[in-house]
């Protein structure tokens, strides 16, 4: 009755590397693209995409990864039900996935996972395993991966294994025997230079020699991870602190050169907290791999060895690592507090945040703290390096955040959409707690409060609050739009999901209708925010196609979000449309 | 309008991810956006395909306390939710029934005759509406104070208590609940 039971299989965390990252603290693959930005994102917008094949339905979307399941936890009516794949049987399934090169280089592709039961085959039928089995993927081109399932050796009940795809663009692989292209499974060599480099354990050090000569011939190259841009030096240093961490100082296990840099401690802590940067643990994996001869039992002993991130990052580890390289480099204090507010403290927790900038800065967030001053302007300040800035100095008039008011007024008064009713007040109110420089508006707004500070600003923001979130969700309709039920968008002739929208409005008059909701609209109480609600084509933008809006203020009075919310020009993206495709509804 | 027999429960959600939590016990904010699900009977009204349904959390809670005033005064109550905009009516049905529609235009929302094939309803008891929402409100503040026992005396903590002091006196007025628990 044994083969009755069903083994439940869970491919977990589909790792994406490409050698732009994989490879050591020398991006390797820069040194041909220079141009070449290195973005980790989700795994249909990454530098490889990868999306569910034929047999899709054995695959979802966690976290924006492709994750694989077996274990008939998925899918819809089709999905397999009962748990899982037979017992003591081979199980073959073909096209679960795709990868698509979504580069602008041929790349070489191969996987490799930690499970001997689970073997990974493209269309072809060949092995999509090692890098001897590498195909190629010129850009725009896909191969269909599937997969075989042996279990007539194991008797577990579960096999959790991670993939991590590699993609290497000095890698040449062969064609999956489906396109045109010559060369068929087993009709390819590895590329011997590379496995040369692997086997006598230094390669990677050698292309971070390579690298830095590369790096000092064009001083203007930057790359971004998530969303935090370096030139190319310091990104290595950083990727370098991610990969090392504690081992890469001068007495660990690994020694780097690079730890003396402020982005290698940044590398550190932002792998940590940092959103999405997470998924490039499996730097960790593929170093690992590449430095112990990627095959060896070392190379898996290594791996299980590593910290889990969510485990190692937490704020004592954090705090302890901090510690120990400040005490290697005093000199450096400044300029790592300086990135760490800038790149990882909006990710983490505010108590953590003082901490660390105190352990750089001899305790200066916490005087000024005790002193009163909001942990927002203690980051503020930190950014700037203006943390020893006497704000009573009395000299001139100073707001807490280390401008004059005059400062303040002019950087924010340059800006179009800025209220001549504000006063000084108002200017300190938004050094205090926003952020002046990335501030585009600035109003009085028609809901007075006897004890607040009666402004309302706009800033760029994030893609939660703020211009960022505001245009990515209701202009672009870039952000979370298949995700969230509906999107409305405002018209100023944009095209959505492949339809051109009308064009009354320009995203400038988006701003100025803004900044009138706030100023002339309805406010409304809504919890701690306050809700404005306008309706444009009565209140002054007749041709704008947009009746009714909303405007929502925090209780600080940032404007964290406005949306149309009716109009003849006001068109409605409803995901639950058409079966799940999702389309286009009238509004007025 | 649906012919979907009317029921007498309803669940709604609040599902509390890390953000929210972290601003609540570091910043003492209540507002962030969080993810809502609104069942009726059997009947997905909100959160439901796979498709998120976000408000900021306690305007959301005081909204759908003002609601059970809607129950009462035979008016149609609409709440707005953030992203999207979507829109949650509470509105009135027959004697002892209200319906619960989820609309994602706004005409839709104060018009039936102009909603779409894809805003799903459910019609409710009033008892059975008002019963979910002084639950849900009194989970919210249970929730947010053991996260942060400091925000007892929050101005907008108070407001809920009072709220669903309010709900629950008229819901005690009106039917036959049991307003013995105090919040």
């Amino acid at each position: 009755m044994s083969r009755l039971r069903r083994l439940a299989i869970v491919l977990v965390a589909i790792g994406l590397v490409t050698s732009a990252v994989y490879a050591t603290g020398a991006f390797s693959s820069l040194s041909t693209s220079r141009d070449a930005n290195v973005q980790v994102a989700g795994d249909k917008a990454g530098y490889l995409g990868l999306a569910p094949g034929e047999n899709g339905e054995y695959t979802t979307y966690q976290n924006g990864k492709l994750q694989l399941q077996l274990n008939g936890a998925l899918g819809g009516e089709d999905a397999p039900r009962g748990g899982g794949v037979n017992r003591e049987a081979e199980t073959a399934i073909t096209s679960v996935f795709t990868i698509t090169n979504q580069g602008a280089q041929s790349v070489g592709v191969w996987l490799a996972d930690t499970d001997d039961h689970i073997a990974f085959e493209h269309a072809g039928g060949g092995s999509l395993e090692g890098k001897g089995n590498a195909v190629q993927l010129a850009p725009g081109d896909t191969v269909h991966v599937g997969l075989t399932i042996d279990t007539t050796d194991t008797g577990a009940d579960q096999l959790d294994t991670q993939l991590i795809i590699n993609a290497d663009s000095d890698v040449e692989g062969v064609s999956d025997g489906t396109e045109a292209n010559t060369g068929g499974p087993g009709d390819h060599a590895p590329p011997p230079e590379e496995e040369t480099e692997n086997a006598d354990g230094d390669g990677e050090q050698e292309g971070a020699d390579e690298e830095q000569t590369d790096s000092d011939a064009d001083e203007e190259a930057t790359v971004t991870i998530e969303g935090i841009t370096l030139r190319e030096s310091d990104a290595n240093a950083f990727v370098d602190g991610m990969i090392y961490g504690d081992r890469g100082l001068s007495d660990g296990a690994d020694p780097q050169d690079s730890a003396s840099s402020p982005f290698y401690v940044l590398g550190q802590l932002a792998l940590g907290f940092v959103p999405g940067l997470g998924d490039l643990a499996d730097v960790r994996d593929a170093h690992q791999q590449v430095k112990n001869e990627k095959y060896g039992e070392a190379a898996v002993s290594s791996l299980a060895a590593l910290p889990v991130i969510g485990s190692y990052f937490d704020g004592a580890k954090a705090t302890n690592f901090a510690k120990i390289w400040i005490k290697r480099f005093p000199s450096k204090g400044g300029d790592i507090a300086s990135l760490l507010a800038k790149h990882v403290a909006p990710h983490m927790p505010e108590k953590l945040t003082i901490e660390l900038i105190d352990i750089f800065t001899d305790g200066k967030a916490s005087n000024l703290k005790d002193q009163g001053k909001s942990v927002d302007t203690i980051i503020e300040r930190t950014k700037k390096g203006t943390l020893d800035e006497n704000p009573n100095d009395g000299k001139r008039v100073v707001t807490d955040g280390g401008r004059s008011t005059a400062e303040v007024k002019q950087t924010i008064g340059n800006k179009r959409y800025v209220d001549d009713d504000l006063t000084d007040a108002n200017y300190r109110h938004i050094e205090e707690e926003g952020n002046v420089d990335e501030t585009m508006m600035a109003v009085s707004p028609s809901q007075k409060s006897e004890d607040g500070d009666n402004v309302a600003w706009l800033e760029k923001g994030t893609n939660e609050v703020g211009w960022e979130h505001l245009s990515k969700r209701h202009i672009k309709g870039t952000y979370k739009i298949d995700e969230r039920e509906a999107t409305s968008l405002f018209p100023v002739g944009q095209t959505v999901k492949g339809t051109k929208l009308p064009n009354t409005l320009s995203e400038n008059e988006v701003k100025r209708m803004i900044y009138d909701a706030v100023k002339k609209g309805e406010s409304t109480p809504y919890g701690e925010k306050t809700k404005y609600y306008f309706e444009p084509s009565k209140q002054g933008y007749s041709d704008s196609g947009v009746d009714k809006m909303t405007v929502i203020v925090e209780p600080n009075g940032k404007i964290e979000t406005a949306f149309p919310r009716s109009g003849p020009a006001v068109k409605k993206w409803v995901s639950g449309l058409n079966g799940g495709q999702g389309g286009f509804v009238e509004t007025a | 309008m649906t012919d979907t027999p009317p029921t007498e429960t309803a669940t709604i959600e609040l599902h509390y991810d890390s953000n929210y939590r972290k601003r609540v016990i570091e910043e003492q904010y209540l507002g962030s956006w969080l993810e809502v699900t609104i069942v009726v009977g059997d009947t997905q009204i909100y959160g439901h395909s796979g498709y998120e349904v976000a408000g900021s959390a306690s305007g959301i809670t005081l909204q759908l306390l003002e609601s059970v005033d809607t129950v009462f005064s035979d008016k149609r109550y609409i709440i707005e939710f953030e992203s999207g905009p979507s829109w949650l009516v509470v509105e009135p049905w027959e004697d002892d029934l209200i319906n619960i529609v989820n609309c994602a235009t706004l005409q839709g929302a104060q018009n039936p005759e102009k909603r779409l094939d894809i805003d799903t309803d459910h019609p409710i008891t009033k008892q059975g509406w008002a019963n979910a929402v002084i639950e849900t409100a009194r989970d919210f503040r249970e929730a947010v104070l053991d996260l942060n026992p400091d925000l007892h005396n929050h101005a907008v903590i108070e407001d809920i208590h009072q709220e669903i002091k309010r709900a629950e006196a008229l819901v005690a007025g009106g039917f036959d609940l049991d307003p013995s628990s105090d919040p």
